[in-house]
């Protein structure tokens, strides 16, 4: 992943992420929504074979939109792991059954 | 969050997935089928094809072969974007000597025990008595956002886990809805309408349009999910599971620390190490 | 020509059940019950059994009259 800043406003920032796609751009803006502070948050990719997605970013001012964007990314890194460890030890459990 | 398996097999897996939201199933569906790395034939020297399909038909068939891989290989790889590195031979060598034969999966021989077919009776080509086919073909990791042939799933999907709403002081018992549910997942008995089968429905609502009292509702819940995994037999569907939860988290702290240097760095410094060739 | 090794539509394997199907459908039994037997409950993969024509056997056989040809001279 390569991460270029487009434009840093007041409450607001865009940035290009190249190399993700659908996959990571929207459970990162679905993340955002989580976040009181964050008013907007959305992405678009302009081609789906060569298009580079543009997140976009605003939040009320209360924190910097970079906060709002490593809030999430940081909760997206603890679900999945606790996902993985749920689902393992689900496994188990399954296992354990039969 | 909270994880319960219905059914564990060799090649599929179905579960729930509860208290999560409708991104994250999404991101790992995606992620199973086009992330989660695999390895197939890749490149092929053809040495001898006197066979009726021509080089690259035969090619094409081989590369789609499943190949059964080593789940240590994925820790190898994980987090790399370069793939290529890892590559290993297989050889077929076969001529029909007395009479007609199938040349299946089988006859491929791998220079890695660990890493073949995941079938040994999968047809590759008919040769009559006399015909012969000599390869080497080069098989690497690669991952399915470049060749479906590298994705380890066959189906991988999930749906909303169904919420099915009976307004017993509106219903009349007439049981229409179980008569055409298309799954049986409602059935009349004596006087009490029972949901026997709630995990199968499709949440198609046709029990929704037959009831003529609107007694009944159907409607998925966005927080829990029924994912199905079916794996090509290259990897167990345990591992690409529990895989793609770690793809999707190397996404995340990736994300995390690409962020945090661009914010230290000053403007215009970032990143030259990263810069594609 | 010859069976696909994959479904064209969901990308499972189905060419090493093939050879099954045929002597299963040959002794007599109801193609849909070898497929619901054989664990292929798609119907993206049961359209790959269901339509699929095995041309290759007749195109061997003009390889082999070409091979005899050779022989005689």
């Amino acid at each position: 992943m390569k991460i270029r800043i487009i434009k840093r406003g007041k409450n607001d920032i865009e940035l290009e992420l190249e190399g993700e796609g659908h996959t990571f751009c929207n459970i990162l803006r679905r993340t955002l929504f989580e976040d009181e502070a964050v008013e907007y948050a959305g992405y678009t990719i302009d081609h789906p074979l060569i298009g580079i997605p543009r997140f976009y970013v605003r939040t009320n001012g209360s924190e910097s939109p970079e906060e709002a964007l490593i809030k999430a990314a940081e909760k997206i890194a603890e679900r999945s792991a606790e996902f993985r460890d749920e689902f393992l030890r689900a496994v188990k459990v399954h296992q354990g059954k039969s | 969050m909270k994880i319960e398996i219905l059914e564990l097999s060799d090649n599929h897996v179905r579960f729930i997935l509860k208290g999560s939201n409708p991104a994250f199933a999404n991101a790992l569906r995606r992620i199973m089928i086009s992330e989660v790395p695999t390895v197939a034939i890749d490149e092929i020297v053809f040495l001898d094809n006197t066979s009726i399909l021509y080089d690259e038909i035969l090619a094409h068939r081989l590369a789609l072969v499943p190949l059964k891989m080593d789940p240590s290989l994925l820790e190898l790889v994980r987090g790399e974007s370069d793939l290529s590195k890892f590559q290993i031979r297989l050889i077929l060598d076969v001529e029909a000597t007395d009479g007609p034969m199938i040349v299946c999966s089988g006859h491929l021989k791998s220079e890695d025990p660990k890493i073949r077919p995941v079938s040994d009776n999968i047809p590759l080509v008919k040769l009559i008595k006399g015909q012969k086919v000599t390869l080497e073909a080069f098989a690497r990791l690669g991952r399915g956002k470049e060749h479906a042939k590298w994705s380890p799933v066959s189906a991988c999907s999930y749906k909303y886990l169904p919420i099915i709403d009976i307004d017993a002081d509106l219903c009349d018992l007439c049981g229409r809805c179980a008569e055409y549910c298309p799954h049986n997942v409602l059935k009349l008995e004596g006087d009490k309408l029972t949901i026997v089968d709630p995990l199968s429905c499709t949440l198609c609502r046709y029990c929704e349009k037959v009831c003529e009292r609107e007694a009944i509702h159907v409607k998925g819940d966005d927080t829990a999910f029924i994912f199905y995994v079916e794996s090509t037999g290259a990897l167990s569907p345990i591992d690409i599971v529990s895989e793609a939860a770690n793809i999707l988290k190397l996404k995340a702290e990736d994300f995390l620390s690409k962020l945090k240097s661009h914010l230290s760095a000053p403007e215009g410094e970032v990143d030259e190490e990263d810069r594609p060739d | 020509m010859i069976i696909p090794i994959r479904c064209f539509t969901c990308g499972r394997l189905i060419a090493d059940k093939w050879e099954e199907f045929v002597r299963r459908v040959k002794e007599g039994e109801a193609p849909g019950k070898v497929l619901d037997d054989m664990g292929i409950t798609r119907y993206c993969c049961r359209r790959m059994f269901l339509s699929h024509v095995e041309l290759i056997d007749e195109m061997l056989k003009y390889e082999e009259a070409r091979r005899r040809e050779g022989e005689r001279h």
